[in-house]
């Protein structure tokens, strides 16, 4: 990293979520406070049912906290209604998901366009940058593929490029190795961290491999809702 | 970056929305199967019901097609009269009286009388005899395709259609047979002149039509008349009314639509073809709501992706209407070419079919509403998705 004090892309603070009301509430997670900043990766771990994928969409602006606050590149996301939050994902959130989440019909260089237009790229300068997005991925050769011709880990580097198009500052991935070998899946991991380094966007990456959290730059586990403290750092600082 | 509540300039960018085409194309052609049966019920709704409105029309024009093809300004025939087939013979004064008429050019009778025609090989048929007077040219066949309209003078002769020379037993000029039990040859073709009532048009001059019918010199079924230039319809009329008071006077364009009424509405013949019509376009929707639902329902991950990502609920609905417009206009475009090759190989049958420009542009809107409406159940499911269910396994 270079000098520049980082910049934070996502905080919260005193976080709760509760899902639901009355007798069937779910308190998903509970006084959480998290800072992720801009070139670093932060791996999120913890037991199934803990709230990682809840921390995930709390901080991908899908989900409103129940209490606390959110801030999106200092900007408290408390106050946004469905049409804003939307807004706000779209400038600067991007998704991973473990399940690719691919359009079955699209190729890859459609999809990856099909995101930048989205955000309100015209077509030309759209089609340029899908095609630069998909060799950044390494996938230069598979452009006109769909996602059936795709091997999972070429699946999920198409997923990268679209959840990259734009430049987000907050790449959000939910297990995205849990599919994949685990070859395929570091090759994914440090692709991200690459990004995440070169690009100076946060990359947050909820997994269950301790070896995929080993490649992170911090790791945070999460139990019942709670941040486990102390935050733990990776063995091996690569 | 501080506290404060700027937004990056890229939250404000209007979101560009044209791949909404592109997603929706695809995702039809994606699903090969599926889009098909998509097809057939469009094509089976537009088919069914370009079809019936076809027959609907051709019809209404087989009814009126004597009284259009006759050059009269006025028609006057007894008080109750209905339409144009069913006619009461007037009293043989009533022609000099409207002749006597101000503003009047010309008065003529004309004869439209069932009867049963003998075919050459035996068996029998029940004909509209249309007698008219040869020498004015207001009344008589048209389209003639074989034959000389002037051969209508000689005696016993007739002109028929050619579409009904099966029906007539008859297949040449020259055929002789029986009307009533009088002898008659035929002298000419017509085409096209097809007869609502299955009776078909038997046309002869007055005078020939008079022994056919054994009738009295100066019977008529209507009086037909030209008006003189410059005299105003309406005050002839009245003129006419006042001095006949048991006749019926109308313009040619009123007793058409007098007569399309009756055989289209009065006796239910129009409104069974028009519930048929109906009942396609209902049919056809229910098919394509059905896919295009299946088809949404299908998409729901998509397009709870494209939410997540940020995607705004309109660009869910393009797709949703792009999908919708897409098979309607390929659905319409085949369904109209069929509709319309159907109506162009009833032109030898006995029930015509007409398929005009304005029923094809009509039904596209038809079409269009058809699939824009049975996709609001889909968008509704669509619209209300919760992006989070992406994440939610
Ligand atoms: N939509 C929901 N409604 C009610 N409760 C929910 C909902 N989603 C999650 N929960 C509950 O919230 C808690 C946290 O769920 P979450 O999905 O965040 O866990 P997780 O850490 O991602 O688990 P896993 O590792 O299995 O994916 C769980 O107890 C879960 O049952
Ligand atoms: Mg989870």
């Amino acid at each position: 990293m270079n000098g520049q004090p980082a910049a934070e892309a996502v905080t919260v603070e005193e976080l709760g979520l509760v899902y639901g009301a009355g007798a069937t509430a779910v308190q998903a997670l509970t006084g959480v406070a998290l800072t992720v900043r801009r070139g670093e990766m932060l791996a999120l771990m913890g037991p199934s049912g803990s709230g990682k994928t809840t921390l995930l969409m709390v901080m991908g602006c899908l989900l409103r906290p129940t209490a606390g606050r959110v801030r999106i590149l200092g900007r408290d996301i408390g106050g946004l209604d469905q049409a804003a939050m939307a807004a706000m994902r779209l400038a600067h959130v991007g998704f991973v998901f473990q399940s690719y989440n691919l359009f079955p019909a699209l190729t890859a260089v459609e999809t990856i366009r099909l995101a930048l237009e989205l955000k309100g790229w015209s077509s030309a300068t759209a089609g340029e940058e899908a095609v630069r997005l998909l060799a950044e991925v390494g996938l230069a050769d598979k452009q006109h593929s769909i996602p059936a011709q795709l091997s999972g880990g070429q699946k999920q580097r198409v997923a990268i490029a679209r959840a990259l198009a734009g430049a987000p500052e907050l790449i959000l991935g939910d297990e995205p190795t849990a599919a994949l070998d685990w070859q395929t899946g570091q090759g994914i991991i440090l692709l991200l961290r690459g990004l995440a380094r070169q690009d100076r966007c946060a990359v947050v990456v909820v997994t269950h491999d301790p070896r995929v959290a080993e490649l992170a730059d911090r790791i945070v586990t999460i139990d019942d809702g709670r941040i486990c403290n102390p935050e733990r750092m990776p063995h091996a600082a690569s | 970056m501080p506290d404060g509540t700027a937004i990056s300039p890229r939250t404000l960018r209007r979101p560009n929305l044209g791949p909404s085409f592109l997603l929706a194309w695809r995702n039809l052609a994606y699903d090969r199967s599926r889009f098909a049966v998509t097809m057939v019920g469009i094509i089976f709704a537009v088919v069914l019901t370009a079809v019936q409105v076809g027959l609907f029309f051709g019809f209404t024009a087989t009814t009126t097609a004597v009284i259009e093809h006759t050059r009269a300004d006025l028609w006057i025939g007894l008080t109750g009269l209905r339409n144009f087939e069913i006619a009461m013979p007037q009293l043989e004064r009533h022609r000099n009286i409207v002749m006597g008429v101000p503003g009047i050019a010309r008065a003529e009778a004309l004869l439209v009388f069932f009867s049963a025609w003998r075919k050459p090989e035996g068996g029998n048929e029940t004909i509209l005899v249309v007698g008219f007077d040869p020498n004015s040219g207001l009344a008589g066949p048209w389209n003639l395709v074989e034959g000389d309209a002037a051969d209508l003078r000689l005696p016993d002769a007739v002109v028929v259609d050619d579409i009904n020379r099966a029906k007539l037993g008859v297949a040449r000029i020259g055929d002789q047979v029986e009307i009533n039990q009088h002898r008659a040859r035929v002298v000419g073709f017509t085409h096209g002149i097809r007869s609502f009532t299955t009776s078909p048009y038997v046309f002869a001059t007055y005078r020939n039509a008079i022994n056919y019918g054994y009738l009295r010199d100066g019977q008529a079924n209507y009086v037909i008349a030209k008006l003189a230039p410059g005299a105003d319809p309406e005050t002839v009329q009245q003129a006419i009314r006042r001095r006949m008071p048991d006749v019926e006077v109308m313009t040619g364009d009123a007793f058409a639509r007098l007569t399309e009424r009756y055989w289209m509405f009065t006796t239910g013949a129009g409104t069974g073809i028009l519930i048929a019509a109906a009942l396609g376009l209902v049919v056809g929707m229910v098919i394509v709501a059905q896919v295009l639902y299946a088809t949404t329902v299908d998409h729901m991950t998509e397009f709870g992706t494209l939410r997540a990502m940020g995607a705004p609920q309109g660009f869910i609905l393009r797709i949703i209407l792009w999908q919708a417009t897409i098979s309607a206009v390929l659905g319409h475009a085949i369904g109209i070419l069929i509709a319309m090759a159907i109506a162009h190989g009833s032109r030898y049958g006995t029930a015509l079919i007409l398929v005009p420009p304005g029923l094809a542009v009509g039904l596209f809107g038809v079409t269009f509403l058809m699939c824009a409406s049975a996709s609001l159940v889909s968008i509704r499911k669509a619209l209300t998705i919760d992006p989070a269910m992406v994440f939610q396994r």
